[in-house]
């Protein structure tokens, strides 16, 4: 497939004689594309690893479209990806897309759009939902046990763990929920502070907020807040008290002082679905839900301080797993 | 070397800008150790004649020989190499160095690779000494007085091993003493063998210090004389091609109604220091009342006061009978204004507008100029055109820009909008400064007619005697008084002079002036 | 003449410049044709392309007139940015508050978007004109403010329940409409086409333009010619500021129909910058503001036709802001300077 088009007949001949060269020319099984602005960033690396993987196993042929923050080139992005009928998957990942992304699904119904970390209207298009609630009970239950042991540095005796989330907005209040849910299973007289940072963007906010929360008696903190959240992961180096990473593994941002991380396997998630593009079985529309059930959701120990975890909590994490996993434990959602 | 009288021989020089020759053919030469004085009216070609020398232009035609030797200048890097040094009408001085670093910018005396301050201040003070350019070296130059900066700017030119130093309009910023201060200078360079070109338009300055003068007229050279052979009406007949009279005219009218009445005004300036104390006099129709004093001692305050363009902080200031101490200069010239500024360039015009819409300033907003705020461009492009011709603008076309005129082209815009509003009162500041003879005359003699036509008239001019020419009456400034009024037909210099420098001695202050400030602090 | 002959050297600047954007492609391993190939196709490939080009050039457009209105009148206003964040909100608050008629509802919400602009330099305006306080400070700090507070409101106050942190759509009525069936590009460039034109007229013959631009040229002569100072320097603020409101309004009303976070980053910079490479003049800015427009549309088309990086445009204009002031420096030397400049177009 040639990938010059709209080009007059001179600037088309230059070009095409110039991009004789190697380009991502593709007769693949399969091509697929992904849009966001986040890609140098935790969630958007996941993809791009996942990505990576899926072309490296699956013989497909992947481009990565940037957005970049202005608005006005959005709904553009989604019409140069959209129009030729190129890609058999378009991943779509941050929610400042979706106008754009539902002008484009009506312009060009035909073209599969993913998107990625939510569930919009439509139902002809396809979801990657992650249960974030499920794995912020894991991350409270594992708080609230880790806040009531005695002889660890950095633990105090107050009932009190932390949570600091990157804005309000629905898909933060859930890992909210689910880790409230979490604290109060283990230990029902367990308070959780929690706090939104207003942003995503700013780790020294997300510094100030953890260190006020540490100041509060809480002594392990979870995040859900983007880069915002590496600030609380930062904090808890500085302080010596501990913190629960999010959505991808985030244990050497504070070693030592990171106790966990909650994992989104979107990495996993997307190379399933390329996979079953690629295998010629399709991906549907509507959600995919990538729960604790499905794996696509974890609390990840970090291993450097595997040593100050007690068995028990690791067993009765384990257990819990295997409960939210079996339906024995139900975790609320306020999606 | 070749032996040879001469430091500088320029030969069949020829410049041309366009159309226009600025320079045709000039022949022209200075003997080691003299002071050669150029002289012609603005737009002779003098400083194109000099940008040549100094390798800021290249002649189409002609050669120019340094002390005997063809050269080739292409740029300044190479007068300065055979030393030339050139001290500029406008100085390019950095205001927030001192004078020794200002002195040695771009040729810093160095030590293990940083510059070395001492080595460059005893370097100025030794030149200081040796030619009487007193200068402190560590003084900031913003600081300092334009009398000092010239200094400066000829030590500058000293430090880079100048023997030919080129002095481009030298004195149109200083005042009486500073110029004689400057002669003195020259007159040691010369005795210590070194060759000075002097470019102005001043007789008098010319007739003083140079040795040898050369007169050009139209980007021709009229002649180059010994300075001792040529008289002062034989000078200006050479350069304006006619006689020119100096006499003072006859003035028939008698003063009438006071038109501009100023009392107990007082006004500070941008420091907030009190600049205007006390001043009170009035301006009657058919009368030039002059202010004379030493540039800065208030004048400027007092003229932007009148105009409306600085608020008094006290006092009062009637024209034509209406207070306008709190009037808008627009609502100011409304009554009766027309004001031609001390400072065409700063205050007087926007350069880079066409002549046509300086012509207009200030009445551009009235019929038939324009028509419900629309800007008429036939009416004001006939309006300047008439203007341009009337007062003898020399230029082709009205759409150029202003900075395209030589100076008293300038200046001659300035003075045809303004004194042909419709005012009766003329405030006149430095109307002939850096201007060439010829333009001086002209201007001369419309604020003349102007009186004539009844306009009262109050003039500031830091050139005495421009003031004993035109006044009728003189009022003398200092530090921010009046402090004393004389009577031109019976005054002498030393009389002004004395009351300039703030000496108020009884016979200076005989006339009774109404301003005279009897407990002022 | 003197503009044929600015524009010649404007293009060699242009052309120099495209030639060390090559070296730096060629340096991260591109090939410079296939980029520059891509982004002429992807501002012009198809009919659809060219109005995206004037999609993106029209804020520039709007931004850089009010940046045109100061620059003339010797005054900075480098809030642009801030005023069309301010004039994007107000016009949303308006447009999805208020059930009006089209014919009330539309210029309604446009002007309060101007006055929202205005709102927004009003301070910065009064210390300039009142204590000549830097007027270059107090507008770029207010940008930050601008950005930020807006955010605040949409967050906090006016978000649309779910998703994006971005206020309801605006109604219908309120909405500019589209020019085609297949580009959101809108009446808006209409308006900017319109207020260039009437900026020139109003700068070369009017009284008050006359008055402004020799204020910008020579403040003291203007005041001395009877120009009263401190308040046309606060009305030119104002108007400077409301421009800049309209240029954010003309956004929310025109595109995005709501204003969101991320509403239009960097429109009023580069509105300022395409004023400045123009002299200031509004004829000119508009070809400036068009051909950002149309490096900014191209470079949409990198990304997904080439592995280059849209980043790469950003170069691009930096080399080419840097290679034209260069130039505009160079031709100061000679007998144009940019503020004879304004007087022969």
């Amino acid at each position: 497939m040639i990938r010059r088009r709209h080009l007059g007949p001179l600037l088309g001949s230059l070009a095409t004689a110039a991009l004789l060269t190697p380009l991502q020319a593709g007769a693949q099984s399969a091509d697929v594309a992904a849009i966001s602005g986040y890609f140098a960033q935790g969630f958007g690396l996941a993809i791009v690893e996942g990505l990576n993987q899926a072309e490296a196993d699956f013989d497909v042929g992947v481009l990565l479209v940037d957005t970049g923050n202005r608005a006005l080139d959005y709904e553009e992005q989604f019409i140069n990806v959209a129009q030729d009928d190129e890609f058999d998957l378009v991943f779509v990942m941050g929610w400042e897309l979706v106008n754009a992304l539902e002008e484009a699904h009506s312009a060009y119904p035909d073209q599969q759009f993913v998107f990625i970390d939510g569930v919009l209207e439509s139902d002809d298009m396809t979801y990657v939902d992650f249960a974030e609630n499920e794995g912020s009970f894991l991350a409270g239950a594992f708080a609230a046990m880790m806040t009531s042991q005695e002889g660890v540095d950095g633990i105090n005796s107050d009932n009190v763990v932390g949570f600091v989330g990157g804005r309000d907005i629905p898909v933060i209040r859930n890992f909210l929920v689910g880790y409230e849910q979490g604290v109060a299973y283990i230990d029902p007289d367990a308070r959780v502070a929690s706090v939104f940072a207003g942003t995503f963007d700013d780790p020294a906010r997300g510094s100030e907020l953890a260190m006020s929360l540490y100041g509060q008696g809480a002594d392990i903190v979870y995040n859900a807040a983007g880069p915002t959240g590496e600030g609380v992961l930062q904090a808890s180096g500085i302080s010596g008290n501990y913190s629960i990473g999010v959505d991808i593994d985030q244990c050497d941002v504070a070693p030592g002082n990171v106790m966990a991380s909650m994992l989104k396997r979107v990495d996993t998630a997307v190379y399933d679905l390329v996979g079953a593009q690629a295998s010629g079985e399709g991906v549907r529309t509507g959600a995919y839900d990538f729960n604790v059930a499905a794996g696509g959701v974890e609390l990840l120990l970090c291993p450097d301080v595997m040593s100050s975890i007690p068995q028990e909590v690791q067993d009765r994490l384990e257990q819990i797993r295997q409960d939210i996993a079996s339906g024995a434990i139900v975790v609320d959602s306020v999606l | 070397m070749a032996e040879t009288p001469y430091a500088i021989e320029m030969q069949g020089i020829t410049k041309r800008f366009g159309k226009v020759v600025a320079n045709r053919d000039i022949t022209f030469a200075v003997r080691t150790g003299e002071v050669h004085a150029v002289i012609g009216e603005n737009g002779a070609g003098k400083t194109t004649l000099m940008n040549i020398l100094f390798g800021l232009l290249q002649p189409d035609e002609g050669t120019v020989k340094v002390a005997g030797e063809p050269v080739h200048l292409r740029s300044p890097k190479d007068a300065i190499r055979l030393g030339l040094g050139m001290v500029h009408q406008h100085f390019k001085l950095v205001p927030s160095l001192t004078a020794a670093e200002n002195i040695f910018l771009g040729i810093e005396p160095q030590r293990y690779g940083l510059i070395d301050r001492d080595a460059a201040i005893a370097q100025v003070h030794a030149l200081s000494e040796r030619y009487g350019l007193r200068v402190e070296p560590t003084a900031i130059v913003r600081h300092l007085p334009v009398g000092i900066e010239q200094r400066i700017e000829i030590l500058k030119v000293l430090v880079r091993g100048a023997r030919i130093i080129i002095l481009d309009e030298p004195t149109a910023v200083l005042t009486p003493q500073e110029r004689r201060e400057l002669f003195r200078i020259l007159n040691g360079f010369v005795a210590d063998g070194m060759t000075v070109i002097f470019i102005s338009h001043h007789l008098e300055e010319v007739m003083e210090v140079s040795a040898t003068t050369t007169v050009l007229r139209q980007g021709e050279v009229v002649d180059t004389r010994p300075t001792a052979s040529l008289s002062k009406s034989e000078l200006v007949r050479m350069m304006v091609g006619k006689d020119i009279s100096f006499d003072r005219p006859a003035h028939a009218g008698k003063a009438g109604d006071p038109i501009l009445e100023v009392s107990d005004l007082w006004a500070r300036d941008d420091r907030g220091l009190k600049a205007v104390r006390d001043v009170s006099f009035e301006v009657r129709a058919h009368e030039i009342v002059g202010i004379a004093g030493v540039a800065g001692n208030g004048q400027g305050e007092l003229a932007e006061v009148i105009s409306g363009l600085r608020l008094p902080s006290h006092g009062a200031i009637r024209l034509n009978g209406t207070a306008i101490d709190a009037a808008s200069p627009r609502a100011i010239r409304d009554i009766g204004l027309a004001h031609v500024p001390a400072d065409r360039m700063e205050r007087g015009v926007d350069r880079d507008a066409p002549i046509r819409l300086n012509m207009l300033m200030g009445r551009h907003h009235k019929a038939p100029w324009s028509r419900h705020g629309w800007l008429n461009s036939e009416a004001i492009t006939a309006t300047a055109n008439d203007l341009v011709k009337r007062f003898d603008v020399r230029t082709d076309s009205v759409d150029r820009a202003v900075k395209t005129l030589s100076g008293g082209n300038i200046q001659k815009t300035v003075v045809a909008r303004e004194f042909s509003q419709e005012a009766n009162f003329l405030l006149v500041d430095q109307p002939t400064r850096g201007v060439d003879i010829g333009a001086m005359t002209e201007i001369h003699d419309e604020i003349l007619r102007r009186r004539e036509a009844g306009q009262a008239i109050l003039l500031f001019s830091v050139q005495l005697d421009e003031i004993l020419t035109l006044a009728d009456r003189i009022l003398v400034m200092f530090e921010g008084e009046i402090i004393g009024e004389v009577d031109p037909t019976t005054t002498t210099e030393e009389e002004i002079g004395l009351l300039m420098a703030g000496v108020r001695g009884d016979a200076a202050a005989t006339q009774g002036s109404p301003g005279l400030p009897a407990g002022a602090a | 003449m003197r503009f044929f002959r600015s524009t010649f050297e404007q293009s060699i600047a242009l052309l120099l410049a495209l030639v060390i954007g090559s070296l730096i492609i060629v340096g991260i391993g591109e090939n410079p044709i296939v980029a520059y190939a891509t982004l002429l196709d992807g501002a012009f490939g198809s009919p659809q392309r060219i109005a995206g080009t004037l999609l993106q050039s029209t804020p520039i457009m709007i931004a850089g007139m009010a940046a045109c209105v100061a620059f003339r009148s010797g005054l900075f206003n480098i809030g642009v940015e801030g005023q069309l964040y301010m004039g994007g909100f107000a016009a949303a608050l308006i447009g999805f508050s208020l059930p009006l008629p089209w014919f009330l509802h539309l210029p309604l919400a446009m002007i309060v978007a101007v006055i929202a602009g205005a709102a927004w330099i009003a301070v910065p305006a009064f210390f300039r004109a009142r204590y000549n306080a830097n007027e270059v400070v107090s507008t770029i700090l207010l940008n930050y403010v601008a950005v930020l507070l807006t955010s605040y409101f949409t967050i906090f106050l006016f978000k649309r329940p779910g998703g994006w942190s971005e206020t309801p759509p605006i109604l219908e009525s309120s909405m500019l409409p589209t020019l085609f069936e297949f580009s959101r590009l809108n009446y808006g460039l209409f308006i900017g086409l319109a207020l260039a034109v009437g900026l020139h007229f109003y700068f070369l013959r009017t009284v008050s333009g006359f008055e402004s631009g020799t204020m910008g040229s020579n403040q003291r002569y203007a005041e001395y010619g009877g120009v009263n100072i401190r308040a046309k320097i606060f009305r030119m603020m104002l108007v400077s500021g409301a421009i800049g409101g309209l240029a954010g309004g003309v956004e929310t009303l025109g595109v995005h129909h709501r204003f969101m976070e991320g509403f239009a980053p960097g429109f009023g910079f580069d509105g300022v910058i395409a004023a400045l490479l123009a002299n200031a003049n509004p004829l000119l800015t508009v070809i400036t503001a068009l051909f950002f427009g149309m490096l900014r549309s191209g470079s949409l088309l990198l990304e997904v036709d080439t592995t280059m990086s849209r980043e790469i445009i950003t170069v691009l204009q930096a080399l080419i802001i840097l290679c034209v002031s260069a130039q505009v420096r160079i031709g100061r030397r000679g007998d144009a300077t940019a503020g004879e400049r304004r007087w022969k177009y």
